[in-house]
């Protein structure tokens, strides 16, 4: 009987065990497929033709990145990144851009564009691998949480924000109408 | 064969960022366009998120804060630099970053 339960008890644990793994090993697929998009994307934002189709990239950039955000348990900023960058300041630039009708004619300079990129790769790349102390999913807290952290510990960076995006307005409307 | 733990899962993420902002770096440094250089800014802004998110997700609270705060002040500076490029192009007619030292009396 103490042997049945036993073997009962190790097969459940097993089982558990092996979920788990699998769980992890398809979040980390999806996850894989996510970076390949978003980088594919990225990529087509730097090099695409036209100025229209890449402001559509980097469109589409940032909504996988609010995606792996979301994945990462920061669900609220994803929904505001999604929101408030994506529709609103994304769409901006691409509405800017095909209204302006502007095409591009300037040469690129390839040779300092890779040098430069390699370096940052290179400096970021030592950096972080000394900053990086782990990694968990982020437990989501209330949105209560944050509204009570913003309204009292950085109530005056919020203040800041407001006035900024309210000085943003105007500006844009005043250059605009010139 | 290796198995997958959830600290693949961080690398690959803070990889992801890492890639993004080499990319931003290179569009921004090869090409004298000014979208394209802002584009380019943008691709930057989103891999420093993905790193800066993936970097402190032990405190996830601040981590909520800080990226509503990062989300409203890019998309403000966003608003100002599209703005400041279409008066530029309006009254030069190019996009050339190199040519702006030449505009009399600003934009």
């Amino acid at each position: 009987m103490c042997l049945t339960r036993r073997r009962a008890l190790l097969r459940f644990l097993l089982v558990r065990e092996v979920n788990r793994r699998l769980d992890i090993a398809y979040d980390y697929l999806g996850l894989t497929i996510l970076s390949a998009f978003a980088l594919y994307f990225a990529y087509l934002t730097v090099r695409g033709k036209d100025l229209v189709y890449s402001s559509v990239s980097l469109a589409l950039t940032a909504s996988i990145v609010s995606l792996i955000v979301a994945f990462m348990g920061y669900h609220l900023i994803a929904i505001v990144q999604l929101l408030v960058y994506v529709g609103a300041a994304v769409m901006f630039i691409i509405v800017s851009v095909s209204l302006l009708g502007a095409k591009e004619t300037t040469v690129r300079n390839e040779y300092i564009g890779v040098t430069v990129a390699l370096f940052t790769l290179s400096v970021l790349g030592l950096y972080l691998n000394k900053l990086y102390t782990g990694f968990t999913f982020a437990k989501v807290p209330p949105a209560q949480t944050i509204s009570d952290l913003l309204l009292s510990r950085y109530m005056s960076v919020l203040v800041l924000i407001i006035v900024a995006l309210a000085a943003t307005i105007i500006e844009a409307i005043s250059l605009a109408k010139r | 064969m290796t198995a997958v733990t959830i600290e693949s899962i961080g690398y690959t993420i803070t990889v992801t960022g890492l890639l993004l902002i080499t990319i931003g770096v290179y569009g921004f440094a090869a090409t004298r366009n000014l979208i394209r250089m802002l584009l380019s800014l943008e691709i930057v802004f989103n891999g420093v998120f993905l790193v800066i998110l993936a970097l402190i997700t032990s405190a996830p609270s601040y981590a909520t804060a800080l990226g509503i705060i990062l989300i409203s002040v890019v998309s403000a500076e966003v608003a100002v630099v599209v703005a400041i490029i279409a008066a530029y192009y309006r009254k030069t007619g190019v996009l050339d970053s190199d040519s702006a030292e030449n505009v009399e009396g600003g934009v």
